[in-house]
């Protein structure tokens, strides 16, 4: 009688059965005896905590909120060489990578472009408690460190501070990165392997889908830093180069009204109650510019192509260097001005961000750029013939196939010995309606192509001034005029003759490089398949 | 009991000696027309196979020679246009000499324009050697001549298309300006004088090339002077180009002692081509 009351319930309210009863039991005593285990572990932890030497030399440091302003200076690991052997120094950086025995661990610490070796031994001051935090801190942690630098005998190949190490004395976490990585640093910065292959040896690589996805993580890559800053070195020379020149920067808008030159591939934007499209060149407002007496103007902006072309070179965003300039006489004013300009890049990414190339070779091993000064002009009917000669079958007033286009690439290469080059006098018929037409023939145009590597990084041309000489090409097009009343207007009072012409940026530092894909060159790239991060 | 022959008798007639050492049979078998039927029809179907293959070369002859009057011939401009760019590779330690010389030369005949760039692998553009030209269009001229000063090539190299080999040595590029000039025509006259410049030429190649022996370099030398002859030049009293690619290599040529023409000569040809 008395078990019939003390019998407990299961969750559905029915009296248990036997075997559910032992279950239950079964279940606390697990309990129980996990509950004592873990007592009994934090009173050993405790008991080793009060043994620990170095208990205040580790561990993870409270957020930084601004709450103090140590004096304390940070050295930059690049920095970081023979000249300060012995001596304690404070460096921040991320966990590279750590290997830890019981006794002793091996860090790489990383910063942007260097990385430099740590180590952690037991020893007098440094307890066994304090190499196995080390040991555990997870990958890419941001952490400060305190120890002193040590000269070592034999190089440490696998840093680029390869003549030195830091014996750590005191290390903390200021930011714990998740311990699950999405993709490892080491891996990204791996060399790639032919054929698309993505493991070699026990070592795999990091597919491009991957590093898009996370991109942050693989814009760590010391080689991804030195292609950024490198592409900064492009924007600042073509900047400086122009401005010493008496260009004037302007910025033109991305929103307009009126799809500037096909009407195809531009993007629309729902504008209040109309649609507006993005711009697809500043040509437009270039020669605006130009009209209104800027004389020689460049720009640095956005460039939208609503292309559905998935290939290694075009991007549906990029950045657009752009530059237009009033002659006085000929338009070869203004190509000897791009070609210096060009020179004077590739002169002084040389001269000044020889590391950046150096890191960048490392992964993506590709033949220096190599170039002629004065730059080489050729034109056309040259092409075609060498073209012919070398068994494409094209006329002389066909445009060039981007396969034609790079078998002229390595035909110059072989017999001028360059990466770059101009195609000067372009056939009238494969260019824009408002190209200047050859004076003494009008088969040919006053229009150019620049290349580099055999791709295509320029086109440009002298622009029609003349509003009626225009609206008669523009016809000649079958071009409505309706269309292009607004351009037309540009020229209605007075305008020099002018020329110009347009880069891609991330195509420049691809091809500078020799790099395979433009993705490489883009921080966040844009394509008909991608729109994040 | 026995009674035997004598056996040493000889009698001429009796024994019959041997003229050759081994008989064998006969290797060549005559064929007749009654033999082996395989045989015959082998050489039968092969004979038919060779008069087969002669007819069809006749007839593409025949073709050919039927389309070679149909089109004509292109006239000179077009010969020149294997030459449109001749683009030499220079190294500024050693820079081609003789190459101001061959361009005067080829004004006397045709439009040129001469274009000089510095390779990005060099600093010394060398801009006192060869002024650049600038053009607005390159259509105007028949021969453009790039010199691209570079680091890699000892020797002055010339390329003219991307696919052939490139062309070494400066007295290879004096052949090659020679032949643009007529030189090499083929008739009775000037055989005597290209027989001449080709001696000269190769003794400037054994004077140049990196590996002559110093022997080797004396003996070219000495064909120079003895080409030479105690004339002012080495094609009689008139300067040709053949003294230019001299100049360029004597002027480089370290060891000419022992040659006591060499010195009043370059002396003389410095005035000339310097």
């Amino acid at each position: 009688m008395a078990d019939v009351e003390n019998v407990p319930l299961g969750d559905d309210g029915k009296p248990m059965s036997k075997k559910a009863l032992k279950k239950q039991q079964k279940d606390a005593e697990k309990a129980a005896k996990k509950a004592q285990r873990q007592q009994e572990q934090a009173d050993a932890q405790q008991k080793a905590d009060a043994d620990d030497v170095s208990k205040d030399l580790y561990g993870d440091m409270v957020m930084i909120q601004s709450s103090e302003k140590p004096d304390r200076c940070l050295q930059p690991i690049g920095d970081i060489g023979p000249n300060l052997a012995e001596k304690n120094i404070w460096v921040r950086g991320r966990l590279h990578t750590s290997r830890g025995t019981g006794k002793q661990c091996f860090t790489v610490l990383r910063h942007q472009q260097s990385t430099i070796q740590a180590l952690i031994f037991v020893g007098e001051k440094i307890s066994k408690q304090m190499v196995k935090f080390c040991a555990n801190i997870s990958k890419e942690s941001i952490v400060d460190v305190y120890g002193v630098v040590k000269k070592v005998e034999q190089k440490v190949e696998s840093c680029t501070q390869d003549d030195v190490e830091i014996h750590i004395g005191k290390i903390f976490v200021v930011s714990k990165a998740a311990p699950q990585l999405p993709l490892l640093i080491e891996d990204a910065s791996r060399p790639e392997l032919e054929d698309g292959k993505n493991e070699e040896g026990g070592r795999p690589r990091v597919n491009l889908d991957t590093r898009l996805d996370n991109r942050i993580l693989d814009l760590r890559t010391t080689t991804k830093q030195a292609i950024f800053r490198l592409e900064a070195g492009v924007c600042k020379l073509f900047r400086d180069t122009l401005t010493a020149k008496g260009f004037c920067e302007i910025h033109t808008p991305k929103i307009i009204s009126a799809a500037s030159e096909g009407g195809a591939n531009v993007f629309t934007v729902s504008y209040f109650k109309t649609n507006a499209f993005l711009a697809q060149s500043p040509q437009l407002y270039k020669q605006m510019a130009i009209a209104a007496d800027f004389e020689k103007v460049f720009t640095v902006g956005a460039v939208f192509r609503a292309e559905d072309s998935n290939t290694h070179r075009h991007l549906t965003e990029f950045v657009g260097l752009d530059l237009e300039m009033a002659f006085q006489y000929h338009y070869h004013e203004v190509l000897q001005v791009i070609g210096d300009m060009f020179i004077s890049i590739f002169k002084g990414l040389r001269e000044s961000y020889q590391k950046e190339i150096t890191t960048v070779a490392r992964q993506y091993p590709a033949e220096p750029f190599k170039f002629l000064e004065p730059t080489l002009i050729l034109q056309y009917p040259e092409a075609v013939k060498m073209l012919n000669d070398a068994g494409v079958e094209m006329q002389d007033n066909e445009d060039l196939s981007t396969p034609s286009e790079k078998l002229l690439g390595r035909l110059v290469r072989q017999k001028y010995d360059t990466d770059y080059y101009i195609l000067d006098k372009y056939p009238l018929e494969v260019r824009p309606f408002y190209t200047m037409p050859d004076p003494d023939n009008p088969k040919w145009s006053n229009s150019y192509d620049m290349f580099m590597r055999g791709e295509e990084i320029l086109s440009g041309a002298q622009r029609i001034h003349d509003p009626e000489f225009l609206s008669e090409r523009a016809k000649a097009h079958g071009i409505d005029l309706k269309t292009i009343e607004a351009y037309i207007d540009s020229f209605k009072y007075g305008c020099p003759p002018h020329a110009g012409g347009g880069i891609g940026m991330e195509r420049v530092v691809m091809l500078y490089l020799g790099l395979h894909n433009i993705r490489s060159s883009s921080l966040f790239p844009r394509d008909p398949k991608r729109l994040t991060p | 009991m026995y009674s035997a022959k004598p056996h040493f008798e000889y009698n001429s007639t009796n024994v019959k000696l041997p003229d050759v050492m081994y008989k064998a049979s006969p290797m060549v078998i005559i064929c007749d027309n009654s033999g082996d039927n395989n045989v015959t029809q082998e050489l039968t179907s092969l004979k038919q196979r060779q008069s087969d293959l002669l007819q069809g070369l006749d007839d593409m002859i025949e073709r050919v020679n039927k389309m070679k009057s149909k089109v004509t011939t292109t006239i000179n401009k077009d010969d020149n246009s294997e030459f449109r760019d001749i683009v030499i590779h220079a190294c500024p330690s050693q820079p081609p000499l003789s190459l101001k010389y061959l361009i005067k030369m080829l004004r006397q005949r045709f439009k040129v324009l001469v274009k000089v760039h510095g390779h990005s692998s060099v600093t010394n553009h060398m801009i006192s050697f060869l002024a650049n030209e600038e053009t607005t269009n390159r259509n105007h001229y028949d021969i453009i001549i790039t010199l691209i000063w570079k680091s890699a090539p000892n020797d002055p190299t010339t390329h003219l298309h991307p696919s052939s080999s490139p062309i070494v040595g400066e007295s290879n590029l004096a052949r090659l300006v020679g032949r643009m000039l007529g030189y090499y025509d083929n008739t009775p006259a000037s055989f005597m004088i290209n027989t001449t410049t080709d001696v000269i030429y190769d003794a400037c190649d054994v004077i140049n090339n990196i590996g002559s022996t110093k022997k080797q370099r004396q003996d070219a030398l000495q064909t120079l002077g003895g080409v030479l002859n105690n004339n002012q030049w080495f094609m009689g009293k008139v300067p040709t180009i053949v003294d230019c690619v001299a100049f360029s290599t004597l002027q480089r040529c370290s060891t000419t002692s022992g040659q006591r023409w060499v010195a009043p000569w370059l002396e003389r040809a410095k005035q000339m081509f310097g």
